[in-house]
């Protein structure tokens, strides 16, 4: 029972991310597969992902979507539970050994009682073929500060010594782990020119954060994780494509009308001082709907921004959620058939056309996979949970 | 190699900077020993017949340095402590310098640190209070006491890899304190009671200064204050290496 509503989701999310064709040189970085909990806690699950050599890769999420975590794991830090993750074709260990990998950790504080330039040259040097330090302290934009005391500079500036250390070695690869939390708009601004000086160098470069216009403005790709799995891999505008196209916001009289959501083209809806946001596939069909309801006061039409994407990609659905809770009281009831949902779901496939590409695939798979589990039990008390489920499967199929 | 021992060479001198400018280690490490010698034995010590007050000045000359030494050692591991809090760590093991040595490198800069306090209390001792030993002995003194440091050197990086700074900070300072009086650096065993006296030899930092009384005395280390010392090296060098294991782990 526990293993319907895990394994469903962890098959389709991978995916999505399509496994990139290994080239004769070993990608800079690749996930296969893996898997790290902390006690109870499933940071990652089952994470593929490859970044070939020269890419600038964001590693987009929310906090606690598991973007520190995939760091650690690919700096060897930390050792994934399941799978394997490799850098340069080598175990992390060997690739950092090796001087390949720099890097810039979330909340790494000033090394006390140190000045930069002592701190710069000692991390240069135990690099191979380092820069010369005194372009790694020009990058990041400390020139002047080389005899300051790390630990007397402002969070900003050890911010910047930071990325000088993770660039001083020269390495192939820069892993940097929400790089610019400290730092303010303008900082930001230098700190990113210098990140593309360095990567225009055909050098790989990985970052995580959680802004959205970062993703967008400075990576070639963004790789969107949520609880612990990639939900979509691509450009900035390939996300935004993905989302669903057009976004149709209204102002309301009133209370808003129920079931937005069953409007012709509506994917997704959200209601936020006064307006109605319906995220939609076929912005005409919607807006035809709204004035067969009356509703065209401040109408607009726009395309879906990052941030539209990045919060479809990411929400929890409430039909994830009930789905989940009808598989349980179903499965319960069914405790006698040995059949897995996945199965049963193939038996009645035949029986009832289904929505199987709408929007929303884990959790429309999920409701696909609870309803024939429902059905199986029809004539039991299956109750409430069971017909909840068959009630979103319709709706699935009349929006699809 | 070459590479490897550079790196290594300049990872024990950057740690031995940061050191020497750390006012914990100037305090308990250089400081006080100096002060506490001085006022011990220069203040109040009028009564005394002059033969025992020039045995007192060696004897505390030497407790101090070895309560000087101590501080040093215990305090490498205040500062792994406070490293591992602020990230320098988990940021050391994103470079090439491989974790064994950069433990290595520790503790062989935390036994150069060893040294100044050592030399400190040994020259207020000759030069305030002139103090007069045979040529051999000074360097006996000091190669000796400097080894016999290793332990409390391992004692506090055991403490630091596992345990919060703060913690870790209370602990050395504490157990600086406890081991320097029970092993009679700062007033002679010989004060305290016979079943405290009993116990007070067995403990590492009374062996500890025994390595250098006997030395002062012309004398080579007793057999039992040899094993006694490398039991505790042992014993302290275990719990380093178990410490460091366990925050490898969760780091």
């Amino acid at each position: 029972m526990r293993l319907t509503p895990r394994t469903a989701p962890a098959d389709t999310a991978p995916a999505g991310a399509s496994p990139a064709a290994r080239t004769a040189q070993a990608p800079a970085v690749s996930f296969e597969r893996v898997g790290k909990s902390f006690g109870t806690v499933r940071a990652l699950d089952g994470v593929d992902l490859t970044v070939r050599r020269g890419e600038t890769v964001a590693l987009l999420g929310r906090n606690g979507a598991g973007k520190s975590t995939a760091v650690g794991l690919l700096l060897g830090l930390d050792t994934p539970d399941e799978g394997a993750v490799r850098l340069f074709g080598a175990a992390p260990g060997t690739a950092v050994t090796a001087g390949r990998v720099g890097a810039m950790l979330q909340d790494g504080r000033a090394v006390r009682r140190v000045t930069v330039g002592e701190l710069v040259s000692f991390v240069a040097a135990a690099y191979p073929d380092p820069l010369p330090v005194a372009e790694a302290i020009e990058l990041a934009g400390l020139t002047g500060l080389e005899g300051r005391r790390v630990d007397k500079l402002s969070g900003g500036q050890v911010q910047r010594v930071s990325f000088a250390l993770a660039i001083a070695g020269g390495p192939e690869l820069i892993v940097l782990d929400e790089p610019t939390s400290a730092l303010d708009v303008e900082a930001r601004r230098a700190f990113w020119a210098s990140m593309r000086t360095y990567a225009a160098r055909g050098n790989t470069v990985l970052f995580s954060t959680h802004h959205l216009e970062e993703a967008d403005a400075f990576a070639d790709r963004i790789v969107v994780l949520h609880r612990g799995r990639i939900v979509a891999d691509g450009s900035g505008r390939e996300l935004k494509e993905a989302a669903g196209g057009r976004l149709v916001s209204v102002e309301l009289a009133g209370p808003a009308p129920r079931d937005l959501e069953r409007l012709p083209g509506v994917v997704d809806f959200e209601l936020d001082s006064g307006r109605a946001r319906l995220r939609t596939t076929d912005a005409d069909a919607t807006v035809v709907a709204l004035a067969g309801l009356g509703m065209v006061r401040g109408i607009e039409v726009t395309g879906a921004t990052l941030e539209d994407a990045f919060l479809a990609l990411t929400r929890d659905p409430g039909a994830a959620t009930g789905a989940t809770t009808a598989t349980a009281t179903a499965t319960r009831n069914t405790s006698t058939s040995t059949s897995t949902s996945t199965s049963t779901s193939t038996s009645t496939e035949t029986h009832r056309a289904r929505g199987v590409s709408a929007p929303g695939h884990a959790s429309a798979d999920t409701a696909t996979g609870t309803d024939s589990a429902a059905d199986t039990s029809a004539d039991d008390s299956a109750g409430t949970g069971a017909g909840t489920a068959t009630g979103r499967a319709g709706r699935v199929e009349e929006i699809a | 190699m070459t590479g490897a021992t550079g790196t290594m060479r300049r990872y024990v001198w950057l740690e031995v900077r940061r050191t020497l400018r750390d006012p914990g280690f100037v305090i308990f490490g250089a400081g006080m020993p100096v002060l506490m010698y001085l006022l011990f034995t220069r203040i109040g010590q009028g009564g005394q017949p002059p033969g025992d007050l020039a045995a007192w000045r060696v004897q505390s000359m030497i407790g101090m340095a070895a309560y000087g030494a101590l501080g040093a050692a215990v305090g490498t591991g205040t500062g792994i402590a406070e490293d591992k809090q602020m990230g320098w760590l988990r940021q050391l093991r994103t470079t090439p310098v491989r974790p064994g040595r950069v433990v290595l490198g520790r503790a062989v800069a935390g036994s150069v640190t060893v040294l100044p306090s050592l030399l400190l209390v040994l020259a207020a001792g000759a030069v305030v209070n002139g103090v007069r030993l045979d040529a051999w002995q000074w360097p006996a003194l000091v190669g000796l006491m400097w080894l016999g440091a290793l332990p409390f050197t391992l004692f506090g990086m055991g403490n630091g890899y596992r345990l919060s700074a703060q913690t870790t900070g209370v602990l050395n300072v504490g157990a600086l304190v406890g081991l320097a009086v029970i092993g009679g650096l700062w007033f002679p065993v010989d004060l305290f009671p016979g079943w405290l006296r009993s116990i007070a030899e067995f403990t590492p930092a009374n062996r500890f200064a025994a390595l250098g009384w006997s030395t002062a005395a012309g004398s080579a280390p007793a057999a039992a204050t040899v094993v006694v010392l490398l039991g505790w090296l042992a014993v302290c060098g275990a719990y380093a290496v178990l410490s460091y294991r366990r925050s490898a782990r969760t780091a």
